[in-house]
């Protein structure tokens, strides 16, 4: 499994949870959801063109 | 609780009526199966992706040659990731049980396995304390005026949150 597999995984099974911990409403949630999924994929390209320019 | 006009503290709508016991018991469900305090608590839908999410993250950690981390008190480190995994409650034990969880270090994804371990219990500990501000009323008194999105929104300083 690769790396980005790996971490895109990791943020759909992690994100519906935040979402519903942190929204109560279903359109809430969604809403949430797909930013906090957003928001893990994008650190990370983030973090690995940080990592690359740097190294 | 939410505070009505007169100064008075109702009840929350599906607070649970009444016992300590309730919020113990649910909370306990929630520890042992992830999902399953919101379930007893009518929250199906809410229970069923928290039982499938978590659930998920620990069975992939375990196919992904994670280790469950012993109590060792002795590598601070490696205590507070058992500690972690611990929190998985059910699939901890069961994995713990069946022997699996040995882990294999040389194995590609043991680190995203063990990743992937350690985040199942700690996101199945905030469910569970989730689960009893459900039963305790605390969860619906926070958003019942939260500032975003016509109150939908968690806020720390909602009517009735315990500091």
């Amino acid at each position: 499994m690769s790396h980005y597999a790996a971490l895109t995984l990791f943020a759909a099974l992690v994100a519906p949870v935040f979402a519903c911990l942190m929204r109560e409403r279903t359109g809430d949630r969604l809403r949430f959801a797909a930013k906090a999924f957003g928001t893990f994929l994008a650190f990370a390209y983030g973090v690995g063109w940080l990592m690359y320019l740097l190294g | 609780m939410a505070e009505t006009a007169g100064g008075t503290r109702a009840r929350p709508e599906g607070a649970a009526a009444g016992t300590a016991a309730r919020p113990l018991l649910h909370g306990a469900l929630a520890l042992l199966v992830p999902g399953l305090g919101h379930f007893t608590l009518e929250r199906r839908g809410t229970g069923a992706v928290y039982f499938v999410c978590i659930g998920l993250l620990f069975v992939l950690g375990i196919g992904m040659e994670g280790e469950l981390f012993p109590l060792d008190t002795g590598a601070p480190l490696t205590l507070l990731a058992g500690l972690a995994e611990m929190g998985a409650g059910g699939f901890y034990l069961a994995a713990a049980l069946s022997g699996l969880g040995g882990g294999e270090p040389a194995a590609t994804t043991y680190e995203y396995g063990y990743a992937f371990l350690i985040a199942a219990g700690l996101l199945n500990l905030l469910v569970t304390l989730d689960a009893w501000d459900l039963a305790t009323g605390a969860r619906q008194a926070a958003f019942a005026e939260g500032p975003g999105e016509g109150g939908a929104e968690r806020t720390a300083e909602g009517p009735g949150r315990v500091p």
